[in-house]
């Protein structure tokens, strides 16, 4: 193998042979069996009995039979549909927020490793508290910047029970996990490059744009479906920052599930949002993937 | 507060009566439970108007008022509304009214009925339950009775609703989340329990319960049709209504006793508003609609709000 090395060839590598590929494929499957197990119980096999739930309909607590009059009502109703899009609405413009903040606290936590420890327990230390109560400090926020604001005069912030007061609470709560996604991708930067890109007379937002951004598009993205899927699947923000008036799928399947009792059509708006999330979720991990591989 | 007064008394019955009664303290969900799994559950604390529901489709049991010794002393107000063809689905062994709360230092008029809450001078200021919790049907039924012929009028309920709106600041899930916010002064009104046990009046709210009449809400005991249990429920049943639990379940809820037939201590009775002059103007609501029309209700609601 070393004179193949020293003539500039590839080594002879054992996987040529047919045996032997077939043995590599095979432990491949092996590695990857638990994976797939774990992901068909936790995920696809309850997946499938809520779309199941989704095509009955409920008869004295159990659902039965099949109809797709849940799809119908749903595809048929203006209600219904606007939830749908205050819900990509309020995933959509939570990542977009939570990345552009995010994405200067990533870098800061990659280049000033003095302040490393405490601005990551900074990013952390909501997370200990209960979720209701950060709801409601988001609330008490609002309020105490209001009452400022009508003192000097000027109009009050219309966020509090609105869609702009649900996504500023979405992205307090996902601001975390977006930041450490990014910052996991710029960890693995070579500082040499930006240094690089400076001696060769690159300004600061040339710097951002052609050196940092490419970096963190991993992280942007692995960041931006996590934050999507949890701020488009989240009940609290909306029930409690949303005070009734926008509706979002999470408070039709918690209003179907819990005190309606109509099981089926919360399953079949379930189902809806997951059939609606998994694209897109997918085709952004697919272009990042593609991205990275391509350099 | 509900499972922690539970977990108190519980012990106390079983130690009594040598049983181990399966329980579900699922207000809402609790009868879809019991449909799943009939024989699971020995007894329910159900919302009044699942019970209701559960009666009529025959996944509870009518109670047998002949073995609830203090059934007679049960506030006609609690039962009569709840009855179905004179079968009562469920015992109420406590309740909590309902009322106008507001802050009297800064709402300029004094709050005295429930049509006041559309007052243009609590536009964004008011609170109130969001359906399909039963809290949004007390502004549904408020607004039928100042607006219609009285709390069944649906149709003036609905259109008293759409009137409501520019004074809808938000509507609550929790039910103790607008006491919070009169008490900071960022909310004026709302609708609400009139007790949750909070020391309202050092922050100027006042408590309002209409001469017209309140809404109520209790979360009686229902017995599953095919219980097996069903001589040691009643017995529970009992143990609940006597003057020591009713004592005991007051101190830990803050919700009213049931049985009008007890005198609680002076220190329990001074932190509760509910007696028996509240109990006698409270609403003789029929929980079987509600129970029936939630689902459209609900449709309806979020179309006039969202």
């Amino acid at each position: 193998m070393t004179a193949a090395l020293e003539r500039g060839t590839r080594p002879p590598v054992t996987v040529t042979d047919g045996g032997g590929r077939r043995r590599a494929n095979r432990r491949v499957w092996l590695l990857v069996l638990p994976l797939v197990g774990f992901v068909v119980l936790l995920f696809v096999l309850p997946f499938v009995a809520v779309a199941r739930s989704g095509f009955g309909e409920m008869t004295a607590g159990q659902v039965s039979g099949f109809s797709v009059e849940n799809y119908a009502t749903f595809l048929g109703s203006s209600l219904y549909l606007k939830a749908l899009l205050n819900t990509l609405i309020i995933g959509a413009a939570t990542v977009v927020l939570a990345a552009l903040a995010g994405l200067p606290y990533a870098y800061l936590l990659r280049t000033k490793p003095r302040l490393r420890t405490f601005a990551i327990f900074a990013l952390f230390a909501p997370l200990l508290v209960n979720g209701v109560v950060r709801v409601y400090g988001v609330q008490l926020l609002v309020r105490a910047v209001n009452r400022g604001l009508a003192a000097l005069g000027i109009p009050e912030l219309p966020v509090l029970y609105s869609m702009y007061g649900i996504v500023i609470g979405m992205v307090l709560f996902m601001f975390p996990q977006m930041t450490i996604a990014i910052y996991a991708s710029l960890d693995r930067m070579d500082d040499r490059l930006a240094e690089a890109a400076r001696t060769l007379g690159a300004g600061r937002w040339q710097i951002i744009r052609h050196v940092v951004l490419p970096h963190a598009r991993p992280g942007l993205v692995a960041g931006g479906v996590l934050t999507f899927a949890a701020a488009a699947g989240s009940y609290l923000g909306p029930a409690m920052l949303g005070g009734g008036k926008v509706v979002t799928m999470p408070t039709l399947i918690y209003s179907s599930f819990s005190a309606t009792g109509d099981w089926s059509f919360g399953a079949a708006v379930a189902t809806i949002l997951t059939v609606v999330l998994l694209p897109i979720m997918a085709y952004s991990m697919v272009r990042s993937m593609r991205a990275e591989r391509d350099g | 507060m509900w499972d922690k007064a539970l977990a108190e008394l519980t012990p106390t019955f079983n130690e009594r009566y040598g049983a181990n009664l399966v329980n579900t303290v699922d207000g809402q969900n609790g009868l879809t439970k019991i449909q799943q799994a009939p024989k699971a559950y020995d007894l329910a604390w159900l919302t009044a108007d699942k019970a209701a529901v559960g009666l009529k489709n025959g996944t509870l049991q009518p109670i047998d008022t002949a073995r609830v010794a203090a059934h007679s002393n049960i506030y006609p107000s609690l039962l009569n509304g709840f009855t179905q063809d004179g079968k009562l689905p469920g015992v109420p062994v406590s309740w909590g009214a309902q009322a106008i709360l507001y802050r009297k230092d800064k709402v300029p008029f004094e709050i005295t009925k429930w049509a006041d809450l559309w007052r243009p001078e609590l536009r964004g200021q008011v609170a109130i339950g969001a359906m399909p919790s039963v809290a949004g049907v007390w502004a549904l039924m408020a607004g039928a009775q100042a607006f219609g012929s009285g709390i069944d009028d649906f149709d003036a309920g609905w259109m008293a609703l759409e009137q409501l709106k520019p004074n809808v600041q938000y509507q609550y899930t929790l039910s103790s989340d607008p006491v919070n916010k009169l008490a900071d002064g960022s909310l004026l009104a709302t609708i609400t329990f009139a007790d949750l046990g909070v020391p309202l009046a050092s922050r100027n709210v006042a408590v309002v319960i209409p001469d017209e009449g309140a809404p109520w809400s209790s979360q009686p005991i229902t017995i599953p049709a095919e219980s097996g249990n069903v001589d040691k429920v009643y017995e529970f049943i009992n143990f609940m209504l006597e003057a020591e639990q009713q004592e005991a379940w007051t101190r830990t809820t803050q919700v009213a006793p049931a049985n009008s037939g007890i005198t609680l201590s002076s220190d329990v009775q001074s932190k509760l508003l509910e007696g028996p002059e509240v109990a006698a103007r409270m609403w003789e609501i029929d929980w079987l609609t509600i129970g029936e029309n939630v689902t459209d209700w609900t449709k309806k609601w979020q179309e006039t709000f969202a």
